[in-house]
C-alpha cells in the first residue's frame, strides 16, 4: 500500500514535468478560478464586517433644517427626549461635526481644507435608542418633530450592505461554478494526455494484471497536485495582494474599517487548497474512469 | 500468486465438477460466440485444453485465432457461451477480479509490447512490481528468467538495442516472470527470422515441459509441422479440425510437395 502511494506520487510528479505546457495551463486556470473566488470572498467578508460594526451603533441622526435657530435647541432636545424608547439625546453643532470629521481623517485632514470656509455640514441630534428593534418607529416619531429635516439611522445602511454582500456572494458562487467547470475540463484533459502518452505502459500494466488502483494512482496524484499547486498560487497571490491593500489603506484611508489579514486569509487559503485538491481528484478520476478500460 | 483469489461459488462448483470428471482441464470453452456488431468472429466454439498441453492454433488471418486468445485473458468478453480458465469463470468475472486472472496468464505478442523507455531488466521487473512482489524477490527472479530465455548479460540494454529475436525473448521472460499456469502466444514468430522463430518455439516447448500450458496461435507452418503437437484449426470462426498430433494443414505431405 505504502509502495503504491509512493510510486503514484513519483509517477505523478514525473508526468506533470513531462507535460510542462499543459500542466502549466491547468495550474493557471485553477489559480485564476480560485483567485476570483478568493477576491469575492474577501470583499464579502469585509462588507459584512462593516455591516456588523454599523449594526452595533443603534443611533439615529436627525438633521435640523438649515434655517434652524440654535435658541430653540433645548426645546428640540426635550421634544426628542419625550418620545418613548429614546435613550439619550445630544445636540451636535455643525462646527463640532467638522472637527470630528477632521479627527477621523487624521493625517489626511488637509483633504477637508476645501470645505472649511463653507462648512456643508448641518446641526443635528444624535439619539440613542433603548431597544434596537424599535429604531424604526422611534425614527419616524423623531422625523415628525418640527424643524427636523431628515432622519437617518444605521439599520437602513446595514440592511443595504447586507443585501450587497448577499448579492456578491451569490454572484461569486455562480462565477466560481463556471470557472470550476472550466478547471475541471482542463485538468481532465491534461490527465487524458497523460493517459495517451503512457498508453503503452498502461496496456502492459493491464496485460500483466495490475489492479486499477495501480494504474489510476499516478493519474489521480497528478490531478491532485495540479489542483493543489494552482490553489497554492492563488493563495499566495491573495495573501500578498490583501496584505498590500490593507497596508496602504491604513495609511491613505485610516477611517475605513477593514478586516486584518489574519485569520481571514489563513482560513481562505485552507479553503482554496481543499477546493483545489477536490477539483483535481475529481477531474482526474473522471478521466481515468473514462479513458482507461480495465 | 501474491494476491489471494476470492473463491466464488460458481468457480468452486466448476472446480468440483472438473475434479469429479477426473479431467484436469485448464481451459474450457463451451459454445462460445463472439460478435463485433454484425461480424461474427467466433461461432459456437467448444474447446477443452488439459493442464500441461501444448496446442497450436492455426488458420488463415481473420479466422478468429486472436479473438479466441483475447477471450482467455478477458481482453474481450464472449457474446455467448462460457469461458473457464483455471477454474475461473472468465465471462462472469467481476471487473475488479480481472487482474487476478491476468496474473495467471502470460501473454506474448507478435509486436513484443516491450516498453522502450525501460531496460530489459526493468521491463521484466515491471510485471513483478505490478503484482506487488517484494524488491528482494524481484532482484532474484529477474536474472533467473532472463537466464532461462538466454538473455543473461542484456539486463541493461534497451529493447531498441536488441534484435527481434532477443526482444521476443525478453517479452517471453516477462510473460513467465510471474510463473503463470497458462502461456498464450499470438503469432510470436510473426516478425522473426527462421532461427529466432525456432529459438522462441523451443523456449515455449521448454516452459511447457516445466509445467505450463501453452497455446500458440501461429502461421508458421514449418514449425507446426515439425513439432507434431496438438493442432486446432479455426476457419471463419469455427473449429474445423482438432488433431492430437498434427501438422499445419490436413496433409503435411501436400504442403511439402508444393514447397509452401
Amino acid at each position: 500500500m505504502l509502495r503504491l502511494i509512493g510510486r503514484s506520487v513519483v509517477e505523478g510528479f514525473k508526468s506533470i514535468w513531462a507535460h510542462g505546457l499543459m500542466s502549466l495551463a491547468s495550474v493557471g486556470t485553477v489559480a485564476v478560478s480560485l483567485l476570483v473566488l478568493a477576491v469575492f470572498l474577501v470583499v464579502a467578508a469585509n462588507l459584512s464586517y462593516v455591516a456588523d460594526i454599523l449594526e452595533e451603533q443603534v443611533e439615529i441622526v436627525a438633521y435640523c433644517s438649515p434655517e434652524f435657530d440654535r435658541e430653540w435647541r433645548e426645546t428640540l432636545i426635550e421634544k426628542a427626549e419625550a418620545i418613548p424608547g429614546v435613550g439619550s439625546v445630544a445636540f451636535v453643532g455643525r462646527e463640532e461635526a467638522l472637527d470630528r470629521l477632521r479627527e477621523q481623517f487624521g493625517s489626511q485632514a488637509d483633504l477637508l481644507s476645501a470645505v472649511e470656509d463653507d462648512n456643508p455640514l448641518r446641526d443635528h441630534l444624535e439619539i440613542t435608542v433603548e431597544d434596537p428593534e424599535r429604531i424604526e418607529s422611534v425614527a419616524r416619531s423623531v422625523g415628525e418633530i418640527q424643524s427636523i429635516d431628515d432622519v437617518a439611522y444605521q439599520r437602513e445602511v446595514v440592511e443595504r450592505l447586507y443585501s450587497v454582500t448577499e448579492a456578491l456572494r451569490t454572484a461569486g458562487v455562480g462565477l466560481v461554478f463556471l470557472l470550476a467547470a472550466a478547471t475541471f475540463l482542463l485538468i481532465s484533459n491534461t490527465i487524458r494526455l497523460t493517459i495517451f502518452a503512457r498508453r503503452d505502459e498502461i496496456e502492459v500494466m493491464r496485460l500483466v494484471g495490475a489492479s486499477s488502483a495501480f494504474i489510476w494512482g499516478p493519474l489521480v496524484v497528478e490531478g491532485l497536485l495540479l489542483g493543489m499547486i494552482g490553489a497554492g498560487i492563488a493563495g499566495i497571490a491573495i495573501y500578498w495582494g490583501y496584505q498590500d491593500l490593507v497596508g496602504s489603506l491604513h495609511i491613505s484611508l485610516p477611517f475605513l474599517p477593514i478586516l486584518g489579514p489574519q485569520p481571514l486569509i489563513g482560513n481562505l487559503i485552507q479553503l482554496l487548497l481543499i477546493i483545489g485538491a477536490m477539483l483535481g481528484i475529481m477531474s482526474s478520476w473522471f478521466s481515468a474512469q473514462r479513458y482507461v478500460k480495465i | 500468486m501474491y494476491g489471494r483469489e476470492t473463491p466464488c461459488i460458481t468457480n468452486i462448483w466448476l472446480g468440483y465438477i472438473a475434479y469429479r470428471m477426473g479431467a484436469r482441464l485448464l481451459i474450457v470453452l463451451s459454445h462460445v460466440s463472439k460478435h463485433y456488431g454484425n461480424i461474427c468472429a467466433l461461432d459456437d466454439v467448444t474447446l477443452n485444453i488439459t493442464k500441461g498441453e501444448f496446442v497450436f492454433l492455426v488458420g488463415p488471418s481473420g479466422a478468429g485465432k486472436s479473438t479466441l486468445l483475447q477471450l482467455l485473458f478477458r481482453e474481450e468478453k464472449a457474446s455467448e457461451g462460457s469461458v473457464v480458465v483455471d477454474n475461473l469463470n472468465v465471462t462472469r468475472l467481476p471487473r475488479r477480479h480481472v487482474p487476478l486472472l491476468r496474473r495467471k496468464v502470460g501473454v506474448v505478442f507478435q509486436d513484443f509490447k516491450l516498453l522502450n523507455s525501460k531496460t530489459v531488466f526493468e521491463n521484466v521487473a515491471f510485471v513483478l512490481q505490478v503484482t506487488g512482489a517484494p524488491k528482494s524477490f524481484i532482484r532474484r527472479r529477474v536474472p533467473q528468467v532472463l537466464n532461462l530465455v538466454g538473455l543473461a548479460g542484456k539486463e541493461r540494454a534497451y529493447p531498441e538495442q536488441l534484435s527481434g529475436g532477443e526482444q521476443q525473448r525478453a517479452s517471453l521472460a516477462r510473460a513467465i516472470a510471474n510463473s503463470p499456469r497458462l502461456i498464450l502466444a499470438d503469432e510470436p514468430t510473426g516478425n522473426l527470422d527462421r532461427d529466432s522463430s525456432w529459438s522462441i518455439m523451443r523456449l515455449l516447448a521448454e516452459f511447457n515441459k516445466r509445467g505450463a500450458t501453452v497455446l500458440v496461435a501461429t502461421h508458421d507452418w514449418p514449425i507446426v509441422d515439425a513439432m507434431q503437437r496438438r493442432v486446432v484449426e479455426i476457419n471463419e470462426g469455427k473449429i474445423t479440425r482438432d488433431d492430437e498430433q498434427g501438422g499445419y494443414s490436413r496433409s503435411v505431405a501436400t504442403n511439402r510437395a508444393l514447397g509452401r
